[in-house]
């Protein structure tokens, strides 16, 4: 038998979970698991209503995105679409229409599903994760939330409260760019064979101050790429043939229904470099297999 | 647990277990007009509107629709007989094992949004409905029929 709670406020849904309860978001993903016979539970802790794990804010800190936000409302959100259109786009791009009423933010990160749409759009643009416990609170860099397949760094009294990203860049003269792309050939509704998330700075002169790229699908949890090596660089064809080169060479794909290890790293350069084309205004890098 | 919820617009009480579906809670009350067809959220079959959102009985526990407004391709079917005639008209089915989540899919799309009578909008939208029998054409017609029938009455009711 199984109990499904309902607590009225953050503070008893953080008892509830710290004596052992299960948190129950959207439950998309603990259905499926229930259906599937692969999960059994004692106890369910209903996020979904409480109040304060709700809303999408921006002020002069950053913006603020409540864990129980539902993804469709994300993909809907003015504010979302404007400030992070590439969040609001991945987000918008989860599964089909039903699971995007139904999932929030909070079960779309703690599920930790190296295909899902949303974290690398969050990794590129520096999202910290706000964490409570009955014992208090700590905030995570999104990339350190992710530990393996299905794996996260919370702990099981643990709860995802909120998202918070850092101010947008007003430095003058400065562009910002952002983008997310993913390679789905079957149907819109299927996982990602690879997907790519970029955010980017170019200033005055051209050169690249910025340059933030993550990809899904291409290992155990979503990567970031380390383009260190790249910043400074003219945001021109060339760069974008130097990142699918290191896109490439960073990637470790495995053999799955979608397609070989190979075939994923050879996919993950082209949709890179052309999502990196495109959010810095420059030609598509050539879409062979980058030897040339 | 006891469930307590507005079911097509009538009164519904009924237990279920804490981890049940609302769509095995539905069909073991007798409530079939919503259909299981993959079980994981993937096909559509059972889609139903809970508290104005279109999602999954499938995927969403029983217990966290009490006190909500629910809808099935039954009671749609009543308060908006225009969408199943549409479907009807367009020959949207044929086998009938997706056509009431295909009606309730039709719905959400109208009344909920994107309601555009756009091709590739609907084709994104029904991804998530899957049919066996029709090649999704007479489908994606209909639905462009009862966007297009909604938006003149809506511009004849503002004028
Ligand atoms: C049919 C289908 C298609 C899908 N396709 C895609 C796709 O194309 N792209 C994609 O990205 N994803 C896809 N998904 C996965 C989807 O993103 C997840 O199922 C969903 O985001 C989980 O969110 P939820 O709110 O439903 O989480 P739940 O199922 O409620 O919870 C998921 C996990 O997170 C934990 N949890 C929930 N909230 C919190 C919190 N606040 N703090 C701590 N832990 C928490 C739960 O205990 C559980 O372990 C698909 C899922 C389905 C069912």
């Amino acid at each position: 038998m199984t109990e499904l709670l309902r607590p009225a406020g953050l503070a008893e849904a953080l008892e509830l979970v710290g004596d052992g309860g299960l948190p129950l978001a959207g439950g998309t993903a603990i259905s499926t698991l229930l259906n599937l016979r692969l999960l059994e539970v004692d106890r369910l802790v209903s996020l979904a209503a409480l109040e304060e794990l709700q809303g999408i804010e921006d002020g002069p800190d950053g913006m603020r995105i409540g864990a129980s936000t539902t993804l469709a409302g994300l993909a809907g959100s003015e504010l979302a679409r404007r400030r992070l259109p590439h969040v609001a786009l991945a987000a918008g791009c989860v599964g089909n229409p039903r699971v995007r009423s139904q999932a929030r933010l909070g079960g779309a990160l703690a599920h930790a599903d190296p295909r899902q749409d949303l974290p690398p759009a969050l990794m590129v643009s520096r999202a910290v994760v706000v964490c409570r416990s009955r014992s208090g609170e700590r905030t995570l860099p999104i990339a350190d939330l992710f530990r393996g397949h299905l794996e996260t760094a919370l702990a099981d009294d643990e709860l995802v409260t909120e998202v918070r990203l850092p101010p947008a860049d007003s430095e003058p003269g400065r562009r910002s760019a952002s983008g997310y792309l993913r390679f789905a050939p079957g149907s819109a509704s299927d996982f990602p064979t690879v997907s790519v998330a970029a955010s980017t700075v170019v200033d005055e002169a051209g050169s690249v101050v910025e340059l933030a790229l993550a990809l899904g699908s291409v290992g155990p949890v979503p990567l970031a790429i380390e383009t260190g090596g790249l910043l400074g660089a003219r945001a021109d064809a060339a760069l974008v043939e130097a990142v699918v080169g290191l896109v490439r060479s960073t990637v470790t794909p495995s053999d799955d229904r979608l397609g070989s290890a190979e075939y994923k790293r050879h996919v993950a350069g082209v949709i890179a470099g052309r999502l990196l084309g495109e959010v810095l205004g420059v030609p598509a890098a050539p879409l062979g297999d980058g030897r040339r | 647990m006891r469930v307590s919820l507005q079911l097509n617009g009538e009164t519904f009480s009924g237990d279920a277990d804490g981890d049940e579906s609302l769509l095995a809670m539905l069909r073991r009350h007798g409530h079939t007009a919503v259909k299981e067809g993959c079980g994981v959220g993937v096909c559509g079959a059972c889609g139903v509107i809970v508290g104005g959102s279109y999602v999954s009985s499938c995927l969403y526990l029983a217990g966290l629709a009490d006190g909500a407004e629910v809808w099935t391709a039954e009671g749609l079917s009543r308060t908006d007989p225009e969408t199943a005639d549409a479907l009807a008209v367009a020959e949207a089915l044929q086998c009938g094992a997706c056509s009431p989540g295909q009606l309730v899919a039709c719905w959400a799309y109208v009344h909920l949004g994107p309601g555009v009578p756009d091709e590739e909008t609907i084709r994104h939208f029904f991804a998530g409905n899957l049919c066996r029998c029709t090649g999704y054409s007479t489908i994606v017609e209909a639905v462009k029929a009862r966007c297009v029938a909604e938006g003149s009455r809506a511009r004849g009711s503002s004028a």
